[in-house]
């Protein structure tokens, strides 16, 4: 296992598309958190003692959750996970990895683990960065809700989120597939599901991928739609190692 | 060290691509592997090495491959030039194969020198033609030092002195008590470097056997004789139980008979003999013959 762990990481960061997606990442959060910083401050017409419109209240812990899983920062993440299997196929070097590792279990949680390791750097730095700038604007409350607690969950909705789009490329073998049909499912399907069908269906948006994913990240139910968001994820992760173990390379 | 296939089988769908196939591969020598386009080279390849599922054991050195512990050290293979991700630089490249049996630094800039890719080291390969991607692949395939070599085609592409430097370099490496099975089109080559060979057809073995006695089965094989009295000398041999047909304008073709035996039934009969040859099929020749209308991709109407 360290061996192909060596190999995922020496595959990973020689590829500067890694480095680019994990600064496009850092520097996408660190903009969304100058953004909210800038809103709330032209908000509060400079006099931070006022009381605040409710719409655009935010606690620190919110901005920079807030910031470093937004939508467009987790596709930019995602892409970093479906690389791990995408890259790979696309260019024929999946056969050269498996000669030297022949035990698919190996490569498949070595290819899973570097790539998570790597997301959750840049998650970090995306928080830090975002964590500054929200503090130095000083328009954001510090508020008193459980700062770890959300955090965690914010960091266990990245992975889920990439852990999708890495199982979904390898089951289709495809990297733009495994980021678009995440993003697909979570800006477009589930909201359009969840308006026109929930009158018929109404547990439908709890049971949605990303809207139970999005719930626990934000601290609403957070045992169901935690459960319903691992399940997810978990079951996309099984179909694809099953895919990857039992087709030919 | 030795590679044992048996009963190696893989069906695409309805149709056999690879039917029960056995051979052992021995160190020391070259073992070509050859068979017509689609004959299964490339899945027989695959599924030694684990990458296609089907039927039937590969084992090296009496084990699975995922049995040993460093699979670099126990074979190297090149399947396809293009192997490669085009953004990643060459030494990169190799620097991550290595990372199985942690290869040092200074062995990736050795088989970097030993391919003539020295300079292109720093390079990203997506400017790289076919012959150099074919020495990055196998550069690739003999960096941890494996005991044997699996090539899919390693010559194409390659220019005439790196084909004769394959060639040299492939003999050598077999030398040294390592196995090298290598598949390749260029018949001529593989004459050059092939000891042992495989010989595959739709998926069936045809032969597996030195590649001196699968040349000696072609019945081109035969001895030309260049006489002014033919047809006397056809007589004479005819009656001595040796059966020959006309060659050219005077020279009969005797099929797979000692020249002195010829030469004797000439001298008891009093006939001048003006040449005595023995004709070799090549390589390439016996191929043909052994696999003549077993092509599954054979091009259909011909040259004028």
């Amino acid at each position: 296992m360290i061996g192909a762990l060596r190999y995922e990481w020496r595959r990973i960061s020689s590829i500067r598309a890694t480095w680019v997606l994990v600064a496009a990442a850092v520097v996408l959060s660190a903009g969304f958190a100058l953004l909210y910083s800038t809103l709330l401050g032209v908000a509060l017409g400079g006099d931070q003692s006022a009381s605040q419109p409710v719409e655009l209240s935010m606690t620190l812990v919110q901005g920079i959750t807030q910031s470093a899983a937004n939508l467009l920062v987790l596709v930019i993440l995602s892409t970093i996970a479906a690389q791990a299997f995408g890259q790979d196929y696309r260019h024929g070097t999946i056969r050269v990895t498996l000669t030297e590792f022949p035990d698919r279990t190996v490569v498949f949680f070595s290819k899973l683990i570097t790539a998570l390791a790597v997301i959750t750097v840049a998650f970090i730095l995306s928080m830090v960065l975002a964590g500054i700038i929200l503090s130095a604007g000083g328009n954001v409350a510090s508020g008193n809700e459980d700062a770890l607690g959300s955090i965690s969950r914010t960091w266990l909705y990245v992975l889920g989120f990439c852990v999708i789009a890495f199982a979904l490329t390898a089951i289709t073998r495809i990297l733009a597939l495994g980021v678009v049909i995440p993003l697909v499912i979570a800006a477009v399907l589930e909201p359009l599901a969840s308006s026109l069908l929930s009158s018929y269906v109404q547990w439908l948006p709890d049971a949605l991928p990303f809207a139970a994913g999005s719930s626990f990240a934000g601290g609403s139910d957070v045992t169901r739609s935690g459960l319903v968001f691992a399940a997810w994820t978990l079951g996309t992760a099984a179909v694809s190692y099953v895919m990857f173990t039992r087709r030919d390379a | 060290m030795a590679v044992e296939a048996r009963g190696l089988t893989k069906s695409f769908g309805d149709k056999r691509a690879v039917n029960n196939l056995s051979f052992t591969l021995e160190p020391g020598v070259v073992t070509g592997f050859l068979g017509p386009n689609g004959s299964g080279k490339s899945t027989t390849m695959r599924l030694m090495l684990g990458l296609d599922h089907g039927q039937g054991t590969t084992t090296w050195d009496g084990r699975q491959l995922s049995a040993h512990k460093h699979t670099t050290q126990v074979v190297g293979a090149h399947l396809d030039a293009r192997f490669f991700n085009p953004n990643r630089t060459a030494r990169a490249h190799l620097r991550m194969l290595g990372a199985e049996s942690n290869v040092p630094n200074t062995r990736v800039d050795e088989v970097l020198d030993m391919v003539g890719l020295s300079a292109e080291a720093k390079k990203r390969p997506k400017t790289f033609s076919l012959g150099m991607g074919q020495r990055l692949g196998l550069a690739g395939a003999i960096l941890a030092k494996p005991k044997a070599l699996l090539l899919d085609e390693p010559a194409n592409g390659l220019d005439p002195q790196s084909i004769q430097w394959l060639r040299d370099f492939l003999k050598f490496y077999a030398s040294d008590g390592n196995i090298v099975f290598v598949s390749s089109h260029l018949l001529t080559e593989m004459q050059h470097m092939a000891e042992h060979v495989v010989v595959i057809s739709r998926g069936n073995l045809i032969a597996d056997e030195s590649a001196e006695s699968f040349v000696n089965r072609s019945t081109r094989n035969d001895v030309l004789v260049r006489t002014p009295n033919r047809s006397q000398l056809e007589s004479a041999l005819r009656v001595a139980g040796i059966q020959a047909t006309p060659d050219g304008d005077d020279g009969l073709a005797v099929a797979a008979h000692a020249t002195a035996a010829i030469g004797d039934v000439a001298f008891a009969n009093h006939i001048a003999i003006h040449e005595l040859t023995r004709r070799s099929a090549s390589l390439e020749e016996a191929f043909l013959e052994l696999t003549a209308g077993q092509q599954d991709y054979a091009p259909r109407g011909g040259t004028k």
